[in-house]
């Protein structure tokens, strides 16, 4: 009586997204079923794009990355920023995936409340290290960064079971530009990062804060300059009162954005996890995403993330930070 | 001293109160100790092992292995003072008992003495006993402490998964840490989530305090630039009395730290 | 063997449990679909906030006070979290489940209609506009407000005024603080900065002395936005879709009877 599945319209899949490993009607092997990866992938991507297009008559010609950038600070044009910014998202977690050798998810049987109880593993021979698929110079990175790479696993994965709604879970470098050598670093060419980070991002949020860095001290100078507008207004100002607490303000949120080393901090995003429930609810259900989770890490391809690194830079002094 | 009986005749002697009409309203215990009668047993017996390990406490040693006769070819007749000693004192105390548990437990607390600072409820909210399965460590109804590390271990020690306790111990002890990991993140993550979805919480006991500091530090900014002023003007005036200078000082001096002291 | 104790968390039990997990819910959400929706993701709910309360002062709590009790303390959100998103799941099952007698006769008939008190106050508080009209503003505002995942409610505030009210992922419309309304991970306008900034201000000041914040905001529609909610029955991008259904199946006795009616008081 009731149209659940033949309901959906049908819509074109774009193909400038389209990602070479992932194929519509074909399972990626141990990680998404046939129908899975379909709502994983396929759906979103559609549902995205079709969004976005809708937003912004710019969506063909221009790259997400400078989509993002370019609109993220303006408040109208949000929708366009938070369509671009999950694209992006969902299409980089998904270019490092690339399948295991576990049995696939719709054969094994679902998981219960029992698995809320299971005891997370510890075991100190990991599967799927960099080590083992030739990335060495990854592994070094990350042991240096994280201390071992069985920290890193339990940190990568634990902090993104731990959110609750949607959202990335990202391996970043930082890179740190100082201004005064920042010119000569440009003109090299070279991208040094100085540490490996593990970052999240909700909802379509974006891991390049250069984009959205300021914001916060934009909109207070500009809700401060209004509150001083509406004061004068009705004739009661107390100038030096206001001045002062807007100083202040001003300060915690530049020292928020900057550090206190005054450098200027961006992110290189080498990796990303998936945390919407649309990934992991059809085909791990309720109870699955740890499962999910595990299956993840066994399916990175740690030759495409190496690819991303940048070099190291050479001056490990002060950089601890 | 006779052994004094009279106190676990309660029952007889109520009953017959209460036959004879002395007493007219049964007391509210009465059938509470019918039901659960006092012990009339009053002769202590001995306890050679230790129920809770096995352990041999003492023994009684016979007459009879006493009787044997030395190097000499004779038999002592008549026991010295160690041999008239007789190590009974120990068997009718009551045993020490020791569980492996508990010297688990000590070494957990000493090895983790930050996991003693945590909350503990001591009310019982429980209808009925403590049955967990511990073939897993988070258990419904009972928080993650030390005491589940201590379980776990004994509950991988009686189904033979490890042979050697220390291992046992370091298997649950490194799960205790996956967890308490995996705690951590999420209450971060949770907080991370909330403040990025514009949630609003007040100011913190940390913040609170650098605010109460701040307006101490507020007015003994402008305290010290006023001093600084007055001092760079009176170093730039020597032409003044030495004596004025000195005077006005000290009561400057104690001015400044008595206000102060009443903003602390 | 079954022990109860108090600080465990379960499913609520609903009327009907056995058709519905036949049936699902008529029109709204099909038999697995309800199976994922309530049982499961009810079940998931209840088991972690008893994991995260057991032990602790909060375990005897009910959901709602654990929820009103941690909401101001940023280290709890984790329990808040699951608190407020047991309370509001069953706040949302209430609402669309059919009434015994619809589900008997299966007949027009026995569907339920929103009062006249209901469509009254609509009108007072939209501007004159009917229920259908803020029906389809709440489709709307569920669409472009919340991205990922959240809860659609109409509410009911202290001057008895109803308005649309959407929380990002698990906030509470008990208080506002915690509604979490505004999703800072993209850009946001200078007036929900404003409105930010004016909260921040409003929580600093509440103290015992002057006051604590009060709020007495109370849901009338409880819509779940949730993946588990819709995914399994209307699939990726078909959100709106499913919230129009609920909100034209709705319950109204139960909405009916949540509003407040009494003005003599």
């Amino acid at each position: 009586m009731l149209r659940f599945a033949g309901g959906r319209t049908m819509r074109r899949y774009s193909t400038r997204h389209a990602l070479e490993h992932l194929k519509e009607g074909a399972p990626l092997k141990g990680l998404f079923s046939v129908d899975g990866l379909q709502k994983v992938w396929f759906d979103r991507v559609k549902h995205l794009d079709m969004k976005l297009n809708n937003s912004t008559d710019e969506a063909q010609q221009k790259p997400l990355e400078s989509l993002i950038q370019e609109n993220s600070k303006s408040a109208s044009k949000k929708h366009i920023v938070n369509y671009a910014s999950s694209l992006y998202n969902l299409r980089f977690s998904m270019s490092s995936l690339q399948g295991c050798a576990r049995p696939p998810p719709e054969e094994c049987p679902r998981m219960g409340p029992e698995a809320l109880l299971q005891t997370p593993d510890f075991n100190r021979a990991i599967s799927n290290e960099p080590l083992t698929t030739g990335n060495e110079r990854l592994q070094e990175a990350l042991v240096s960064s994280f201390g071992s790479l069985m920290e890193f696993r339990a940190l990568l994965l634990n902090s993104n079971l731990a959110i609750s709604g949607e959202g990335f879970t990202w391996l970043v470098a930082r890179r740190q530009l100082d201004k005064r050598t920042n010119h000569n670093d440009m003109s090299n060419g070279d991208i040094e990062y100085d540490k490996l980070f593990i970052l999240n991002t909700y909802n379509a949020g974006t891991p390049f804060n250069v984009s959205t860095s300021g914001i916060m001290n934009e909109l207070n100078n500009q809700y401060t300059n209004l509150e001083k507008h509406r004061a004068k207004e009705e004739g009661k100002l107390n100038d030096a009162e206001a001045a002062s607490k807007h100083a202040k303000t001003k300060f915690i949120y530049e020292t928020q954005q900057k550090g206190f080393s005054g450098k200027e901090v961006s992110y290189i995003p080498l990796l990303a996890i998936d945390a919407s429930p649309k990934a992991w609810l059809p085909d791990y259900g309720v109870f699955g995403k740890r499962e999910y989770l595990e299956r993840v890490w066994d399916s990175l391809e740690w030759r495409i993330v190496e690819s991303r690194l940048p070099q190291r830079t050479k001056i490990q002094a002060f950089s601890t930070l | 001293m006779k052994i004094q009986t009279n106190a676990v005749n309660v029952l007889q002697r109520t009953s017959a109160y209460l036959k004879s009409g002395l007493l007219k309203e049964t007391p509210a215990w009465y059938n509470v100790v019918a039901s659960i009668p006092p012990s009339t047993k009053f002769t202590r017996e001995p306890r050679f092992k230790n129920p809770s390990n096995g352990r041999i406490i003492g023994k009684l040693v016979d007459v009879a292995e006493r009787q044997q006769a030395n190097a000499n070819g004779l038999y002592k007749t008549r026991p010295n003072h160690n041999d008239r000693r007789v190590g009974v004192k120990k068997l009718y105390k009551p045993p020490k008992l020791t569980y492996v548990e508990d010297r688990l437990r000590v070494l957990f607390y000493k090895q983790h003495p930050w996991e003693l600072s945590r909350p503990k409820i001591l009310v019982e909210n429980e209808v009925g006993d403590e049955n967990y399965d511990w073939s897993h460590m988070p258990q419904l109804g009972k928080s993650l402490d030390g005491e589940s590390v201590i379980q776990r271990t004994m509950h991988l020690l009686k189904t033979q998964q490890y042979k050697d306790m220390v291992e046992a111990y370091d298997h649950a002890r490194y799960e205790f840490y996956a967890l308490r990991m995996q705690e951590e993140t999420q209450q971060q993550v949770a907080l991370e989530e909330a403040e990025m979805f514009g949630s609003i919480f007040g100011v913190s006991s940390i913040e609170h305090g650098i605010q109460k500091e701040q307006e101490v530090l507020d007015v003994w900014e402008k305290k010290v630039i006023e001093e600084t002023e007055l001092m760079a003007a009176r170093s730039s005036n020597p032409a003044g009395s030495w004596k004025d200078d000195a005077t006005l000082d000290t009561a400057q001096d104690e001015e400044p730290a008595t206000t102060e002291n009443l903003h602390f | 063997m079954f022990v109860i104790k108090r600080g465990i968390h379960t499913v609520p039990r609903l009327p009907n449990t056995k058709a519905l997990l036949q049936k699902g819910v008529p029109k709204v959400l099909s038999s697995s679909g309800f199976k994922v929706a309530w049982t499961d993701y009810q079940q998931y709910l209840c088991d972690k906030l008893t994991l995260a309360t057991a032990g602790q002062s909060l375990e005897s709590y009910h959901p709602f006070h654990i929820l009103l009790k941690t909401a101001g303390n940023p280290l709890q959100s984790n329990i808040f979290n699951l608190a407020s998103s047991v309370h509001n799941n069953h706040l949302f099952m209430e609402n669309i489940l059919p009434s015994i007698t619809e589900s008997d006769s299966d007949s027009p008939i026995g569907k339920t209609e929103p009062s006249r008190l209901f469509l009254s106050r609509i009108q007072d508080s939209f501007n004159g506009s009917d229920w259908d009209v803020v029906k389809e503003e709440m489709i709307h505002r569920s669409e472009n407000e919340v991205l990922g995942q959240g809860w659609l409610f109409l509410v009911e505030n202290s001057e008895k005024k109803l308005f649309i009210l959407t929380c990002q992922n698990n906030g509470t419309p008990y208080y506002f603080p915690r509604n979490q309304t505004f999703d800072l991970n993209s850009a946001i306008s200078i007036d929900e900065f404003g409105t930010l900034k004016q909260m921040k201000e409003m929580i600093e000041n509440s103290t015992k002395l002057n006051g604590k914040v009060q709020d007495w905001t109370m849901p009338l529609i409880c819509v779940n936005l949730w993946d588990h909610a819709y995914l399994h029955d209307y699939g990726v991008g078909n959100r709106s879709e499913y919230v129009k259904n609920v909100l034209d199946n709705l319950n109204w006795s139960v909405v009916n009877n949540r509003l407040f009616s009494d003005m003599s008081k």
